[in-house]
């Protein structure tokens, strides 16, 4: 077994995908990383002694992979989302990391692989003889044991002027259309909203490349983004020593805005990919019991309701699930959702009435939402043993 | 054949008995400068937070090959004491040890040591007169890899031949003049508490 690099958090996929390799008693290879490793914008040097600078890329990452490969056998376990920067799907047809593992396992088509992976369908993407996948969960399993003690925030400041909650750290097209969107549609006021990048774009389409059907409602909610400041101005570095204490994060910042805002926008990582990899911003949403609007990949919300999650479908209109082209399923999600995200009575109202709810989400991540995962990974490898007649 | 990282897949964690002088991180820092073993290591901060024994580990991580610390059981109660009265920046003080144990005496070594098997846990700390085996051994299974604290460096060698390096561990054997505490009769408590560690490890004080 080889390790190569484990991201902060990642206790739950490690220990799971250590176990399940441990019961393949034939000869293997069974390899851990971080797919932030093998990501073509990865570099990272330092200086171990005086004198002398050592400077690693990904390619070291990719070779340390492929030479560690020599068995029939070979159990990869990938942490973390599979594409590089933004991934447009009019442009490119597959995420730049599962592209290099997909020509991996076209590399050695008499090899057996079992890939482990945080994101959910992946199979749109790789689908090979040789190839078979167990989605173990993806960056919302981090920090299992810290979560499950986390308060979460059922007494709301019900005083509060604001309604949603829109956070937008990381630098992504699909956040840059949102925050767009929402000053475009002048209901800004009515949230609160960070965009810690907005600084970083000269021209928005320019940057998103995106194709809408109203790009002056864009335009001018970007310029009025870029000549205002947003409700939240924190600094993007939340994390301290590179340990994505996502935990710390909400209980010295995040709360507070839980605490004064009743619907979340959450602005997932994956959106415009096929394959998602759901993390602790929707787990985030969860314990903040906001109502969620979940912007991720097509079909995550039917994927988080089918895991047992309540996605409150009585009061949230979520048809923007089902569509494909990324501009539409953005315009979709608010515009359906205008009046819960401006009404600030009728949305407190409404929360007010389902606080149980809430409650029951919270107990569900506490602990089904783990068990969802190690019982579909465990059910999903017995599958695969069976099917390789290993 | 010499098994090697090179023939053998094996992965390894480190497991430690509470109050031992060495710390994780003296293995960590080698092992994150070597560039095979780095590849091998599980660094797990709950098996090292709540100090987890090899049973717990392998429950967790099923056949993993574990290295343990032992310290000999006379030197381990004294150091304790000595950290306790005179800790270092950052380790907790008798105040602080007394939330988590209730009569646990500092008053002297002796009645520090005539304390150990009657106080009582506040926490979910382990108990003070649990003996090093507790940790380190599971039934008919011992560590994989058992170093003497106060003999780390040569004890170390398995590790570096495993690994075809030369590289040093970089941290000094422990020393600690432990006798000078000891009465006759703190001795013979500290021989029955540990009675199990001192014939398992061929400790004589």
């Amino acid at each position: 077994m080889v390790l190569l690099v484990r991201p902060p958090g990642d206790k739950f996929t490690f220990r799971l995908f250590f176990k399940l390799a441990a019961t393949i008693k034939c000869l293997k290879n069974s390899l851990y990383l971080w797919s932030a490793k093998i990501d073509p914008k990865y570099e990272h040097g330092w200086w171990p002694e005086k004198d002398k600078w050592v400077l690693e890329t990904e390619l070291d990452y990719r070779k340390h992979l492929i030479d560690s490969i020599n068995q029939d056998v070979v159990l990869i376990g990938v942490k973390d989302h599979l594409t590089s920067g933004e991934f447009n799907s009019r442009f490119q047809k597959i995420p730049v990391i599962a592209d290099y593992l997909k020509s991996l396992f076209e590399y050695y088509p008499n090899k057996k692989f079992i890939l482990f992976t945080s994101v959910e369908n992946l199979e749109f993407y790789i689908n090979a003889d040789n190839v078979r996948i167990v989605p173990w969960g993806g960056d919302i399993t981090n920090h299992q044991h810290e979560y499950q003690k986390l308060q979460p925030i059922l007494e709301k400041n019900l005083d509060s002027n604001y309604t949603f909650l829109s956070l937008n750290r990381n630098k992504r097209a699909h956040r840059a259309m949102l925050v767009s969107l929402l000053y475009g549609l002048d209901i800004q006021n009515s949230g609160l909203i960070s965009c810690m990048f907005k600084d970083s774009i000269d021209d928005l389409f320019e940057y998103t490349d995106w194709k809408v059907t109203n790009t002056s409602v864009y335009l001018k909610g970007f310029d009025v983004l870029r000549t205002s400041s947003t409700s939240i101005n924190d600094s993007p570095k939340i994390y301290h020593n590179n340990n994505n204490d996502n935990v710390a994060n909400f209980k010295n910042k995040l709360a507070n805005y839980y605490k004064d805002t009743f619907v979340e926008i959450v602005c997932e990582t994956s959106y415009t990919e096929a394959c998602y990899n759901l993390t602790e911003k929707t787990l985030n949403s969860i314990y903040g019991c906001s109502f969620p609007i979940l912007l991720c990949s097509k079909g995550s919300v039917e994927f988080l309701r089918s895991m047992g999650l309540d996605m409150f479908d009585d009061i949230i209109d979520h048809s923007y699930d089902n569509i494909s082209d990324p501009a539409e399923r953005l315009e979709c999600a608010i515009l359906n959702n205008k009046e819960l995200l401006t009404n600030n009575k009728r949305t407190k109202d409404l929360w007010i009435k389902n606080q149980n709810r809430f409650k029951n989400n919270i107990d569900f991540c506490r602990e089904r939402l783990y068990n969802f995962y190690n019982t579909r990974s465990n059910d999903l490898f017995k599958e695969i043993l069976h099917d390789y007649n290993i | 054949m010499t098994t090697t990282f090179k023939n053998d897949d094996s992965f390894f964690t480190v497991v430690m008995p509470t109050r031992s002088p060495i710390g994780f991180w003296s293995i960590y820092r080698w092992v994150e400068l070597d560039n095979n073993a780095k590849f091998r290591f599980i660094r797990d901060l709950e098996i090292e937070q709540d100090r987890l024994t090899i049973k717990e580990i392998d429950d967790i991580y099923p056949e993993v090959k574990t290295i343990g610390i032992v310290t000999n059981p006379w030197a381990r109660v004294a150091y304790s004491y000595e950290m306790s009265i005179n800790p270092p920046n950052n380790f907790p003080n008798v105040e602080e040890i007394g939330k988590q144990f209730s009569g646990i005496d500092f008053t002297t070594f002796d009645t520090y040591v005539d304390s150990i098997l009657e106080c009582k846990v506040l926490s979910n700390k382990p108990h003070p007169s649990l003996a090093q085996l507790h940790w380190l051994e599971n039934g008919n299974k011992q560590v994989d890899y058992l170093l003497r604290s106060e003999n780390i460096n040569e004890d170390f060698k398995t590790i570096q031949n495993y690994f075809c390096t030369d590289r040093p561990l970089n941290i000094e054997d422990f020393k600690f003049d432990y006798q000078l505490y000891y009465s006759d009769k703190s001795k013979a408590v500290v021989d029955t508490i540990f009675a199990d560690d001192i014939a398992k490890f061929c400790y004589e004080f």
